[in-house]
């Protein structure tokens, strides 16, 4: 079975292009399960952590890029708690989980792409 | 006083104004021709696909999304009636009040009306009409709605063509015999220009020729595109082309163009044409009968004071009142609006909110899309209910009597996309005084349309399963009265947009102060005395001035924000004056910083002047025999490179004034593209018509001018034109950010865009609006702009800040924010630090934090920050996402 994948979205800029994807006649593998947040800059170290502890293989947090988040600075502190796990997988020396963070603009959908075809 | 309006079109702009009329307390009944609403934005309509994605302005974007939630929420009001498929029969004007008949599909209606908007949009030009394009009779000719949906399907994939011609203009700009419109349609530039974008990206090999009469491209956003275009090797070819032809094997259409002054025979796999805009004929008869010819309509800008009432009681707004993209006509929809909008009383609230406990499911099989049938019972032993539509009032209906028979408080919606659908829900809820909390599962976006028919249901009932999970920590949101505020506003910068805002404000019964960083008020236009738009700027700023004197409002010259402290609703400003401090408070902000001017590299003589000095002073023009304006001296360049919107139709007015006085006088416009966009068409024929010459130069390429026997001489390296001398060169200046900006976005916590231009919520939609409410845009602050576009910004931003002091004064329900839970709390202040909004505050004495409910926005930062966990974010608590996390990643159900 393939390893399962939690993709954290951000209410105000992925969710639209993950709203977008169909149109572009992309399709998901049932891996794949998809979660919103009101803001990334929400996410706390412990979700990402718990994710991978129930079994996510790759928990990916997609935020805004810098300049044009709807809350300002929440997709810098969604890559910071993002960095922070990381850190501690790596301190821990589990090797079989990773976590990512990744910003794009709402409705762009060929940066998602990409970033689906990575998993 | 409460009164009656209808609204023709339950378009973007038509529903924006339904919206804001309600809000006021006004009755209103929305009459929409087609079965749905939403207009040019509803990518579902059969009849015009995929044409939601043309008319934005800067992003693709869903259309969808602008108008499902608004409809759905206008639809759950009891003071608006819907009628789609519905036709107005009959309207008289008689005293003042609108006497009509309604033709709907259940039922017919006659009712009297105080005021009637027209919101019908356009309809897009036929191009079969203009026979030699070959539209309809060669199936290489397409439109480029039918273009963008053969890229949207893959279609073009399978059979992709090698190259592909745009002709522009098709249907616009059409002075002469035959079908087609004077006007230019505003937005067809664009479009075609994001339809190559994405031509390109599908099939980047594909070779791109452009031919076109100018390229409009005056949208803030729209330079990128061009910008893109160039280096995808696009080539831009400025032909009027009069006729396809085809080649007699293949049937490929052949497109005949001037070449180095010659013509040149080219064929091409594919021809895309740039549809325009026209009039819908049932509007032509429905004006008719109110006694508004077409031509009137054409004419029509308004006055300054008024720019969208043609009578009193009949408002024209959106792209029906002048071509417009989606950004210009939510504005337009605003300010069209704004006369009906007005102070209300402050109540204090009886209303008491129904708080309910149990938890149900409303399923939505969107038309019969989506096979919710097979999910129900499967998840939880639920009370449930499925509806099919949620843009039908009879459904809506379903989901209230749902709400109350069964006492839910807290329900799964399981559908569509929560963009669409999650504000509609709260208000539905709102309007029965129910207090219920919604979780949205996307089912048809994100579920069906994604992972396909096999593994929806399994998906689904995960989903399903998830959300339940998390709804059980969530709380029911709560009532929040609020209503000791003052009504004062401050208006940062008194040019043109802050002093109309101010004047709109003042009317209605607004306390303001105006902020200026100058010595005198108007900003850029204060000394210009040549009519510009058929407005005397110098004389139309003194008389607002004097106005805002006499209601009493504070003026403050040569004054300066130095600190804002406080939240949305309660700002404390401190104003530096002369060295002096003074504290105001305020209740809401409205940044008009405007724009400053950009000269290029070009430096002023006694000759070569800028706009700025020639509209300043009305004789120098007399002085002189011959007068040339050169465009883009200050925009569209490395140090500029957008448009600066105003530029074109400020040296148009002065070209024509000065030719009107002196006709015996030359006058030469040197030009790239000339933006007389939508109605200011008209202009730049009259200016034609009245010989003055325009001198066309290639973007980037200013013609060389020489200072040669007390002349200046033009270089212009045409062939058919000899180096033009002239008297007096008048250079357009550009319009670049202010510089004030940055340090506004930083007081008040607002974004700035790329080009240092303040960032509203929405490039597209907003109309004016920042996502925090209580500070708000108008005028230039937010993109260049024209004279007209500021007076009608201001208005609408009049309009938002009105709406926003309704709401403070008034209960609402808050659904959205975080709470304190005081015993837990340290007072460490690390919410205070994070929150981008600086919402959070120590309270004095009592030692814990204090999250205003009414300020928050909901995104939880400090929740996740904090460190003893004493925040609890309502819409979302860390508790129910880690629920919702262990159910996805458990096998089954």
């Amino acid at each position: 079975m393939a390893a399962k994948v939690l993709i954290y979205q951000c209410s105000y800029c992925s969710y639209l292009t993950f709203d977008l994807l169909s149109q572009y006649k992309v399709s998901l593998q049932d891996n794949i399960f998809l979660t919103d947040l009101p803001c990334t800059g929400t996410i706390s170290v412990n979700m990402l952590l718990e994710a991978v502890e129930n079994g996510f293989e790759k928990v990916l947090v997609l935020g805004g890029t810098g300049n044009d988040c709807r809350f300002l600075k929440g997709s810098q502190r969604a890559q910071k708690r993002v960095e922070e796990a990381v850190k501690i997988l790596r301190e821990i020396g589990y090797d079989k989980a990773s976590i990512a963070f990744y910003g794009l603009k709402p409705g762009d959908v060929d940066s998602l792409k990409n970033i689906l075809n990575t998993i | 006083m409460t009164k009656s309006y209808l609204v023709i079109g339950a378009g973007a702009v038509g529903l924006q104004i339904a919206q804001d009329l309600k809000e006021n307390g006004h009755e209103v009944w929305l009459v929409e021709e087609s079965t749905m609403p939403g207009g040019k934005f509803n990518s579902q309509k059969p009849l015009e696909p995929g044409i939601n994605l043309a008319y934005f302005s800067g992003t693709y974007h869903p259309g969808d999304y602008l108008f499902t939630s608004k409809a759905v929420s206008l639809m759950a009001s009891k003071r608006v009636k819907v009628l789609y498929g519905s036709k107005i029969s009959v309207i008289k004007e008689e005293e003042g009040k609108f006497y009509t008949e309604i033709i709907a599909p259940k039922e017919n209606y006659t009712k009297v009306f105080d005021g009637v908007y027209f919101t019908p949009g356009f309809i897009p030009f036929n191009p079969e009409e203009k026979a030699e394009y070959l539209y309809g009779i060669n199936n290489f000719v397409l439109t480029g709605l039918e273009l963008e949906n053969l890229l949207k399907t893959g279609e073009l994939k399978k059979n992709p063509p090698e190259k592909v011609a745009f002709i522009q203009c098709v249907g616009s700009r059409n002075n002469g015999i035959g079908p087609g419109k004077p006007y230019c349609s505003g937005f067809c530039c664009l479009y075609s220009l994001k339809e190559i974008d994405l031509l390109k990206k599908v099939l980047p090999d594909t070779i791109v020729k452009v031919f076109y009469l100018d390229l409009r491209l005056y949208n803030k956003g729209a330079e990128k595109l061009y910008q893109k275009a160039v280096e995808n090797n696009v080539s831009f070819i400025r032909n009027m082309i009069s006729a396809i032809k085809e080649e007699p094997k293949s049937y490929k259409p052949i497109i005949r163009y001037l070449n180095n002054g010659r013509f040149k025979d080219e064929l091409f796999d594919l021809v895309v044409l740039a549809q325009g805009a026209e009039l819908s004929p049932n509007i032509k008869t429905l004006l008719a009968r109110l006694n508004i010819t077409e031509n009137e309509l054409l004419e029509f800008y308004g006055t300054p004071e008024n720019p969208h009432q043609i009578r009193p009681g009949i408002y024209f707004a959106g792209s029906f009142l002048n071509p417009m993209d989606g950004a210009d006509s939510m504005v337009s929809a605003g300010a069209a609006a704004f006369p009906q909008i007005n102070l209300k009383e402050s109540v204090q609230s009886t209303m008491e909110i129904k708080y309910f406990t149990n938890t149900g499911i409303i399923f939505c099989n969107c038309r019969g899309s989506l096979p919710v049938d097979e999910l129900k019972g499967t998840v939880a032993d639920l009370p449930s209910i499925t509806i099919s539509d949620c843009l039908n009032e009879d459904e809506l209906g379903k989901v209230r009597s749902f709400l109350l028979d069964n006492q839910i408080g807290k329900a799964v919606f399981a559908g569509c996309s929560k963009i669409k659908i999650m504000p509609g829900l709260e208000k539905l809820a709102y309007e029965e005084s129910i207090g219920a909390r919604f979780e949205v599962v996307n089912l048809k976006e994100q579920g069906y349309s994604l992972y396909g028919k096999e593994k929806f249901k399994a998906i689904a009932q995960k989903l399903l399963a998830g959300a339940l999970a998390r709804l059980k920590f969530s709380t029911t949101p709560a009532l929040k009265v609020k209503n000791d505020i003052t009504f004062d506003v401050v208006i940062i910068g008194g040019g043109l947009a802050g002093l109309k805002a101010a004047e709109a404000l003042t009317e209605k019964g607004v306390s303001v102060t105006v902020v200026e960083k100058q010595d005198s008020f108007g900003g850029k236009h204060k000394n210009k005395v040549i009519p510009l738009e058929g407005i005397n700027l110098k004389e139309f700023i003194e008389k607002i001035v004097l106005k805002l004197e006499n209601r009493g409002a504070l003026l403050l010259k040569n004054a300066e924000i130095v600190e804002v402290s406080g939240a949305p609703g309660n700002y404390q400003l401190i104003i530096e004056r002369f060295g002096k401090r003074l504290n105001i408070n305020a209740a809401a902000v409205i940044l008009a910083t405007g724009t400053q001017n950009s000269y290029g590299h070009y430096r002023k003589t006694s000759q070569i002047i800028f706009q700025e000095d020639l509209f300043s002073s009305a004789d120098l023009l007399s002085q002189c025999d011959s007068i040339g304006f050169l465009q883009c001296a200050g925009s569209r360049n490395d140090l500029n490179p957008i448009c600066s919107r105003n530029c074109c139709v400020s040296s148009l007015d002065a070209a024509i004034y000065v030719k009107e006085k002196f006709p015996e006088k030359d006058v030469f416009i040197f030009h790239q593209d000339i933006m007389a966009y939508g109605k200011y068409e008209y202009k730049y024929l009259k200016a034609r018509e009245l010989g003055i010459k325009f001198v066309v130069y290639n973007r980037g390429q200013y013609p060389e001018i020489k200072s040669i026997g007390g002349k200046i001489q033009v270089v212009t390296n045409e062939n058919y034109l000899d180096d033009v001398v002239l008297d007096l060169l008048v250079l357009a200046e550009g319009a670049v950010p202010n510089k004030e900006n940055e340090k506004l976005a930083e007081l008040f916590r607002v974004g700035l865009d790329e080009f240092g231009f303040l960032r509203e919520s929405h490039q597209d939609i907003s109309g004016g609006y920042f996502p925090k409410w209580g500070v708000f845009v108008a005028g230039e602050a937010q993109g260049p702009k024209t004279v007209r576009e500021i007076l009608s910004s201001a208005q609408n931003t009049a309009k938002n800040v009105l709406t926003y002091l309704n709401q403070l004064q008034n209960s609402q329900l808050k659904v959205n924010y975080s709470e304190v839970i005081e015993e837990k709390c340290a007072a460490c202040l690390t919410c205070v630090r994070v929150c981008p909004y600086s919402v959070p505050v120590v309270i004095n004495g009592k030692n814990v934090a204090y999250i205003d409910p009414i300020s928050c926005q909901g995104c939880g930062i400090c929740a996740s920050e904090c460190p003893n966990k004493a925040i609890v974010q309502n819409n979302r608590p860390h508790q129910g996402v880690l629920a919702e996390i262990r159910v996805l990643a458990g096998e089954g159900k």
